[in-house]
């Protein structure tokens, strides 16, 4: 395989990685998802696929080096894409680890943890996470909309062919997290 | 060719690999399992290369070396993500609300607050992060065990805070009780 395979498919990633950022500094998009999709996933794939009529680079007419940056692009967009949702919300696993290691080598004790994570702040985010695509507002209540239904029967299906259940908050234990 | 087609097709592995994986081990948590079934599938992975792609081909080093650089990247960015996905289905508030939803029809905020309010979803995170072997708790304080969480989340605020999001900051005031 060519080194400038490797290469390109890391340049197109690196690119749409800076427009990326470069946008969410000028400001926040209304439809991240969308947006997010469209600069990692169907512009690099335009760009990739009319770069084959690009005087010069006749080694992008051939399909299989097509896919071969394309498979490269997509797998580290999708890594990224997985990454995103944790730098914008705030983990309160890894709050609570920044605010222990910033009062290290004395550390801190449960109250002084209460007092710097700011419980209501995350509980306050978690209401307001709820209202998502998945769960709408309804009086003072939630419920579960069609998008919901289809991804909670998805996850069943796919935690019961590895063996496992749905976590429910009545199981809720401290292992069972990771952040 | 054989190449892409192998490495597409390495998260439906690392998926079979879990599937065996999460029904025989009953000593580690879900997602350790996940990272040892990854971890499986990766050599496994590799003989198949070795053996479909590589094996009795005369190829220059550099070549070789550009090669096993991309199945690298690629097999890892794409089992990666295969946890993240795993680890929604794990951990996500909102699945497992939604999953409670499924099962209730309709959850008033009150039946929420109980379990996700209140300082007691501190000690529900502290014991997470303790049971990960992050902190330990000496003379009732708590400090820092291990070093690979906190590289994680000096990570994941650089990369929020060049997003523009900054709100992993590590001391902030506490605000009101949200009104529910």
């Amino acid at each position: 395989m060519s080194p400038v395979l490797l290469l390109y498919g890391l340049t197109v990633f690196v690119i749409c990685l800076c427009i990326h950022l470069l946008l969410w500094r000028i400001r926040h998009p209304g439809n991240e998802v969308l947006v997010l999709l469209l600069i990692f996933f169907i512009m690099p794939l335009l760009v990739i696929c009319f770069s084959r009529f690009l005087y010069g680079v006749e080694f992008l007419s051939h399909p299989v080096n097509l896919a071969t940056i394309s498979l490269l692009h997509m797998a580290l967009s999708s890594a990224y894409i997985a990454t995103y949702p944790a730098a914008k919300a705030t983990s309160p696993t890894l709050k609570i680890l920044l605010i222990v290691a910033s009062a290290m080598p004395n550390g801190l004790t449960r109250a002084e943890i209460v007092k710097h994570v700011d419980v209501p702040e995350l509980f306050s985010n978690y209401l307001k996470d709820l209202e998502c695509s998945l769960i709408a507002k309804e009086g003072d209540g939630f419920v579960l909309t069609w998008k919901g239904r289809l991804t909670v029967s998805f996850f069943i299906l796919f935690r019961r062919m590895l063996g496992l259940q749905i976590p429910t908050v009545d199981v809720l234990s401290p292992h069972k997290g990771l952040l | 060719m054989r190449m892409l087609i192998l490495l597409i097709i390495s998260p439906i592995l690392v998926f079979v690999v879990h599937m065996v994986v999460s029904r025989l081990s009953r000593r580690f948590s879900p997602q350790m399992d996940a990272i040892i079934s990854i971890l499986i599938a990766q050599i496994l992975m590799a003989l198949l290369l070795y053996y479909f792609v590589f094996h009795g081909r005369p190829t220059k080093t550099i070549e070789l070396v550009s090669a096993f650089f991309y199945c690298f990247i690629v097999y890892n960015a794409l089992t990666y993500t295969y946890f993240h996905f795993f680890n929604i289905s794990e951990t996500s508030r909102r699945i497992r609300t939604a999953y409670e939803l499924e099962k209730a029809g309709h959850l008033h905020v009150s039946d929420i607050v109980p379990i996700y309010g209140t300082p007691d979803l501190i000690d529900i995170y502290i014991e997470r992060v303790i049971a990960l072997n992050q902190l330990t708790c000496k003379n009732g304080r708590y400090v820092l065990n291990g070093s690979l969480f906190y590289y994680a989340a000096l990570m994941l605020k650089a990369l929020s805070y060049i997003l523009g999001f900054q709100r992993y900051s590590t001391l902030s005031k506490p605000s009101k009780i949200p009104e529910v």
